[in-house]
Formats: structure tokens, C-alpha cells, sequence
């Protein structure tokens, strides 16, 4: 049984209801074959207003699909909204009766224009597409040039608020000293990014050097308004230094632990980010892939700047990561 | 079904939808695909193949990537060759227009194209 609350209320209740049998089957399949137009609950827009499909699965189908068992979709939030907003559309489209998803006795604001809510929700989920993320979907026009990072109408980046961090790879750290910085490294826990596709496909390099699990796929900026689509050095490092990572040589003072990374830059198309762990090397996530340790050529990476980066030809510098720093 | 080419590390990878018919052409020539050896997808920095996503059948997704293709098929890793990188190539082509210039150049360059 799969129970679908659409989040769209501040006040009242939020309407739920339940999905039958068959298309609960086929869409525990779809969420399951694109994990990453999947967030777990906690993973919402900072918005007044319709944030997304919120699904409880039972625990059975939740652990063979690797999935969470609260999840979130089509809430503009997920790494690949296209797919998000299709799945959300179609539940839309398969409601049944709307109860209010809370227990408790809500009178008249239990009760819902289904018709009316329908309605307001499918204009929402129009709103997210041009909002949030523009990509070719199936539904769209196939020759539409693909953004790959969400602007508005001026240009600059929209604002998510902080995502939450829903795990770090390490609870334990170790203290060190580069120049006058004092910092923090933990030890290297690949299985932590790895073991599950959720995890993996949601979540890229910034998230590995500030190691904070979001699911939201974070960029440089993106929780606080700087974030940025050129991809130079100065625009990127900017980008992490607005949501509270220092440029080395400046120090972060508090925030511990306060990890040591590296940025370098594939110049004009996009960056990369490596972690300093207490293993006495550098970690790295490639995007949706695992995190490992070593370079293009397989060698453990002990040096950044000397390291094979393949495209990635710019070196940009160092950071410190503290704990306080904000991603999305 | 949608071809995204697995390329970024910090951005999201470029994705574009395949109509109807070209996802019967894609079908198609992955079905003429020769068998062959399953081998490690590349995992590290830069280009690591087109993924071909939303398929019927078994194999749901394959890598396209260096003249070899890879699927997860029920549980079972297969893998086809890619003869001239020809697959690879005509799927990149149908991102032309759809993935912005500066990526679609680094795509052609890293595709054998």
C-alpha cells in the first residue's frame, strides 16, 4: 500500500490519499528505475505553497528498491525534476478520495474541493518546471535547449533555502595544521557515498567535500544566493565561499571539524572538489559516481595540483570547509 | 527514454528526451549489437559514456561508452561491442541543439567524434 500526501498547506491539513494496488506497483517501479528524481522527505523547497509529492512505502518495497521509506517527488528539489514532475503528474492524475494526511478532527478544513485542489496542484506543478529546472522532457518540446542549472528570468541563480543534511561519512576526526590553519580530517569511508543509489546518484562532489549527505545533488551558492552558472574559478569558489567555506589562506575558526579541500575547474563546463582525509590522501565523488581515492590514472591521490584530473585542467586552490557551512 | 551523458562531476549531467522514434532507432541498433565480455565502467573524472534510459525489457539502462555497452540486467552484468563507436556517436548526435555548445564540444571530442 502506498499512501501519497501532496505537501501544499501551511495551515491546514495537508491532503493524502491512497494509491490501488496495481498503481502502486508500477509506481514503486518507476521511483525505483530513477532514484534520482527521489529525495527523502526531510529534502524540501523552502516555499510557501505546493513542495512536492511526500510517499510512505511499506518497509519491504522501500529496502528492495533502496529507497526511502518517506520520499519526496516532484518537489523541485531532486536531481532530475524532469523525471520528478512526470512521476508527480502522474499521481496527481491517479487521486482518489482526499483525507487530511494528519489524524485529528479538522472539521470544514478536512474537507477538500477535490476538483479545486486538483486543479491549483496541476498549475503548481507547471509552476515548479519554469521555477525550479528547465529540461527536455518527454512531454516538452524535444528540440529545447537543456539549462543545466536553474536561473530565472535575470540570470542569476535561484535561492533554495539550506538543504538538510541527512548524514555525514564520518562522526570522528582527527586535527592538523596547514600553514596557520587549523583544520580537521576524517578517515576515508567510501561505503558510506557508495552502497546505496540513492546516495550515490544524489548526491556529487560538493557534497563529498563538505560531507553532508543532502540528496539535493548540492552546488556551490545554491543555499545562499550566489550560486552561479560559469565556471571559472572565481564564480564557483565564490559560490562556497557565500554558503561558509573560507579561501585558504584564510582560516575557518569554528565549525568544527573544519575539513581542508581543493577546488579545480573543467574550464567554461564545470568543477570538482577533493576532501583531505586523516588516511594522509584526498577523497573525491565524481558526480553520480563512487567515491574513491584515487586519479585518472589509479594512483592514490596525495597531491591535488599534481594529480591526474583529465579535464578538470585548472587549479584553483584550497578551502576549509567548517561545519556551519550551508549547502543545498 | 532519455540519453544522458555521464560526464560532470559537479553539475547534473546533461539529459534530453527521445521521441518515439528515434528511441525504436536506438532500440534497434543496440539490438544488432554483437555480445561480449562485461568489463568495469570507467568511474573517475571527465567522460564516462551516454546513458540510455527508460528501456523496455530486461536491461532498463545500458552505458554506452568506447566502442563497448554495458547493462545491469535482473541481476546480471551484460555487456555488447559497439563496432567504430557508431552507437555512441549517433546518440551524442541526438543532443545536437539540446545540450549547450561548450559541453556538446567536449562530448564530441571525448565520443570518438
Amino acid at each position: 500500500m502506498v499512501r501519497v500526501t501532496i505537501d501544499i498547506f501551511s495551515g491546514r491539513p495537508n491532503p493524502s490519499f491512497l494509491l490501488d494496488e496495481k498503481e502502486a506497483r508500477e509506481i514503486l517501479r518507476q521511483l525505483g528505475s530513477t532514484p534520482e528524481a527521489v529525495t527523502h522527505e526531510e529534502v524540501a523547497p523552502g516555499v510557501l505553497g505546493y513542495r512536492g509529492m511526500i510517499l510512505e512505502l511499506e518497509e519491504e518495497p522501500a529496502g528492495k528498491l533502496a529507497l526511502p521509506r518517506r520520499l519526496r517527488v516532484g518537489g523541485g528539489v531532486s536531481r532530475d525534476e524532469g523525471r520528478g514532475l512526470e512521476l508527480a503528474q502522474r499521481l496527481l492524475e491517479k487521486a482518489g478520495k482526499l483525507t487530511p494526511a494528519a489524524e485529528g478532527d479538522f472539521g470544514k478544513l478536512g474537507v477538500y474541493d477535490e476538483a479545486a485542489l486538483k486543479k491549483l496542484v496541476g498549475e503548481e506543478l507547471l509552476l515548479v518546471e519554469s521555477r525550479n529546472v528547465k529540461l527536455a522532457s518527454a512531454s516538452a518540446d524535444p528540440n529545447a535547449p537543456v539549462l543545466l542549472l536553474p536561473e530565472d528570468e535575470e540570470g542569476s541563480v535561484s535561492i533554495q533555502a539550506a538543504a538538510p543534511v541527512l548524514g555525514r561519512d564520518a562522526s570522528t576526526w582527527s586535527g592538523y595544521t596547514v600553514g596557520t590553519c587549523n583544520i580537521e580530517a576524517s578517515a576515508f569511508n567510501p561505503g558510506f557515498w557508495n552502497t546505496s543509489s540513492t546516495v550515490r546518484l544524489n548526491n556529487n562532489c560538493y557534497n563529498y567535500a563538505n560531507n553532508k549527505r543532502t540528496d539535493t545533488f548540492a552546488q556551490p551558492g545554491r543555499a545562499t544566493g550566489a550560486g552561479t552558472s560559469t565556471m571559472q574559478c572565481t564564480n564557483v569558489g565564490n559560490g562556497a565561499v557565500s554558503d561558509g567555506l573560507k579561501a585558504y589562506p584564510t582560516c575557518a575558526t569554528t565549525g568544527v571539524p573544519r575539513y581542508y579541500v581543493a577546488l579545480v575547474i573543467a574550464p567554461g563546463v564545470d568543477y570538482h572538489w577533493y576532501r583531505y582525509q586523516s588516511n594522509g590522501y584526498y577523497g573525491h565523488k565524481p558526480g553520480q559516481t563512487n567515491a574513491i581515492n584515487t586519479d585518472n590514472s589509479g594512483v592514490v591521490i596525495t597531491n591535488p595540483q599534481t594529480a591526474n584530473r583529465g579535464i578538470y585542467t585548472t587549479f584553483c586552490g584550497y578551502y576549509t570547509a567548517p561545519t556551519t557551512a550551508q549547502i543545498a | 527514454m532519455h540519453v544522458e551523458a555521464d560526464v560532470f562531476s559537479g553539475r547534473p549531467n546533461p539529459r534530453w528526451a527521445l521521441d518515439a522514434a528515434l528511441g525504436a532507432e536506438a532500440a534497434r541498433r543496440l539490438g544488432e549489437l554483437p555480445a561480449a565480455r562485461p568489463e568495469p565502467p570507467f568511474e573517475g573524472l571527465g567522460y564516462r559514456g551516454l546513458l540510455l534510459t527508460g528501456l523496455e525489457g530486461e536491461c532498463p539502462e545500458v552505458r554506452v561508452h568506447g566502442g563497448r555497452v554495458r547493462a545491469e540486467c535482473g541481476g546480471e552484468t551484460r555487456a555488447w561491442t559497439d563496432p567504430g563507436r557508431e552507437l555512441e556517436r549517433w546518440l551524442l548526435a541526438t543532443g545536437e541543439g539540446r545540450v549547450e555548445p561548450a559541453t556538446m564540444e567536449l562530448l564530441r571530442s571525448q565520443a570518438g567524434g
